[in-house]
């Protein structure tokens, strides 16, 4: 009969913060009409699932390498004789959170030298090698390790939910193209429409429609990217490059395509993948398929294919974590992932240096770290200035 | 964590106890995270502004006292230490803009955390709660999410109390007459 629901009684109960009154209160009501007891199970539903949002968060503001980053800045902060230990009284949150002067001082060079766009974010700090900037240093190693994530809004809700609606008005918009890019010293990682994860390494590019055509989901790239392609068995995932194209169905790949390689590689950490020169070709019964593990060249010139399996994958894809790692890997090639990666010019001061090759894993994001390890494996000695890097042998007579 | 519990553990970081304060973070911090995000509207500018709130605690820690609901204390931290980062980085700040829910909730693979269906009125919910009333929005979020009980979002906003349980109760009206029948 009540067929009126009493809302905010309800949401008391349910937080339970009602009083013994109220609990009869809502008990009658609910035993004088069946209607009622189905009505307050859905809104009891709703409340119990609203919640389950939170574990989601966990993963999306992963907390390892986060607290690993706090005590690092707490460590540095430490020993950093310039600290002045701020005023927390809790009574004055404001004060207690007043930025100092230096902390100030970064945040306005990461957002005038860092923000073309909204979605990039510079992983490196011009002045990091000013011995004197630790503190500065150190929030490039902060940024440098959380990597800025651009989610593209706004596709998505219109995409899965409401594409029956606007159907008629969205094919005129399809073929309007997105594009997101990194220049050195940057990565991004971007969440597509789709549910699809790309990791965009540095001095790349992906373009894209401003939606996905309903039967497949197509972008083009230049440079390197990794990929957690959400699964679709009804769309594929195709990637163009230039002369090579890459289709899947749902899997985790990186392709590296840069315009100075000489063939496009395309690596499978998990999954299926097929790659070609051209879509028929991916699509046709020659088309060469990867598994697990394996890594494929696709050579622009003759569009040959080389496939070979994978005895780590790290090589290939330690970089979505921001280190390197490199094996019999010849000086030229280690030189240019460096200036990508800190955006930074390498020079050779001996021509020699060109013949060497490194086999090292370098698992610090700091340069100079970087720098020391490359020089004693290699036996060379280093400088750096604002913009370069400067590389010689050992007792060299300069 | 009970009220208790909360002032044990910031006696116990103000005390240099570094197990209380890893403590402190894991409990708070991905809940802070997604504050933040909905101020900043960046995840690198949300975990900065949240380890910002950390290290001052921890730096001040020997001074470290808070009256009242610990949630609702770094909430508040959290809140300024994001508006400070925007204000620097833009020179402008919209604060009734806060919380991008649904855009988290869309970049997981909700599939995996149970049954199909239970996942799409999850993902549902938090769509239906970005079309809310900012107010209400802010409301449903902060119990539902952030774990405040109505008087913590009453005292985090200024508002009165008896304002939040109506907009908490207009909240789940709505949804129950915007969810489809065959999600439950």
């Amino acid at each position: 009969m009540a067929k009126k629901i009493d809302y905010v009684l309800i949401v008391r109960f349910l937080a339970g913060e009602t009083s013994e009154k109220e609990n009869e209160t809502l008990n009658e009501w609910l035993k004088s009409d069946p209607e009622n007891r189905q009505a307050f199970e859905e809104l009891r539903y709703i409340w119990q699932n609203s919640i389950s949002a939170r574990d989601h968060f966990k993963s999306f503001f992963g907390t390892d390498g986060d607290w690993e980053e706090l005590k690092q800045r707490i460590t540095k902060e430490q020993f950093d004789e310039n600290v002045t230990v701020g005023n927390t009284d809790s009574e004055e949150l404001g004060k207690a959170l007043e930025i100092e002067e230096s902390e100030v001082n970064f945040k306005k060079s990461f957002a005038e030298d860092s923000v073309p766009s909204p979605g990039t974010v510079s992983a490196t700090e011009g002045k990091i090698f000013d011995p004197r900037s630790n503190r500065k240093f150190y929030s490039f190693v902060s940024i440098a390790a959380v990597f800025l994530v651009a989610i593209i809004s706004g596709l998505s809700v219109y995409y899965l939910y409401d594409r029956g609606y606007f159907a008629p008005e969205e094919t005129e918009d399809q073929f309007v193209l997105r594009e997101i890019s990194t220049t050195k010293g940057q990565q991004i990682n971007l969440y597509l429409s789709d549910g699809t994860m790309v990791h965009l390494n540095a001095e790349s590019r992906i373009e894209m429609p401003q939606e996905f055509h309903p039967d497949r989901r197509e972008i083009h790239l230049k440079g390197e990217g990794y990929f957690e392609v959400a699964e679709d068995p009804d769309k594929p995932f195709i990637i163009y490059s230039e002369g090579s194209v890459v289709e899947v169905l749902g899997t985790s790949f990186g392709v590296r395509t840069y315009p100075e390689d000489e063939y496009t590689q395309v690596v499978v950490r998990n999954g299926r993948v097929s790659v070609g020169q051209t879509l028929t070709e991916c699509e046709n019964n020659n088309k060469v398929i990867l598994n697990d593990l394996q890594a494929a060249h696709i050579y622009r010139e003759t569009g040959d294919i080389e496939t070979q399996d994978v005895d780590d994958i790290d090589l290939y894809l330690i970089w979505t974590e921001g280190f390197m790692k490199f094996r019999e890997t010849p000086m030229d090639e280690v030189a240019r992932q460096l200036e990508r990666r800190y955006n930074v010019n390498v020079e050779f001061v001996d021509p020699g240096i060109s013949e060497l090759s490194l086999t090292a894993e370098l698992k610090s994001r700091n340069m100079r770290n970087v720098l020391n390890v490359i020089a004693v494996s290699l036996d060379l000695d280093f400088e750096m200035d604002d913009s370069s890097v400067y590389l010689s042998k050992k007792n060299n007579n300069v | 964590m009970d009220r208790q519990k909360e002032q044990l553990l910031i006696a116990s970081v103000r005390g240099g106890d570094e197990e209380a304060f890893a403590e402190l973070f894991s409990h708070f911090y991905a809940s802070l995270c997604a504050y933040a995000y909905g101020v900043t509207r960046s995840r690198a500018l949300a975990k900065d502004a949240v380890q910002d709130v950390f290290l001052k605690i921890w730096k001040g820690r020997e001074n470290w006292y808070v009256n009242g609901s610990l949630n609702v204390y770094l909430l508040r931290a959290v809140r300024n230490q994001s508006l400070n980062i925007i204000k620097e980085k833009k020179g402008q700040v919209n604060v009734e803009d806060s919380h991008n829910i649904e855009k988290i909730l869309h970049t997981m693979k909700i599939k995996q955390v149970g049954p199909k269906d239970v996942s799409r009125l999850v993902k549902r919910i938090w769509e239906l709660a970005d079309e809310m009333p900012k107010r209400r929005k802010q409301v449903f979020t902060l119990h539902r999410l952030h774990g405040l009980s109505y008087q913590e979002i009453a005292d985090f906003l200024e508002i009165e109390r008896k304002t939040v349980e109506n907009h908490m109760a207009l909240a789940l009206q709505y949804l129950r007459d915007h969810i489809n029948r065959d999600l439950y």
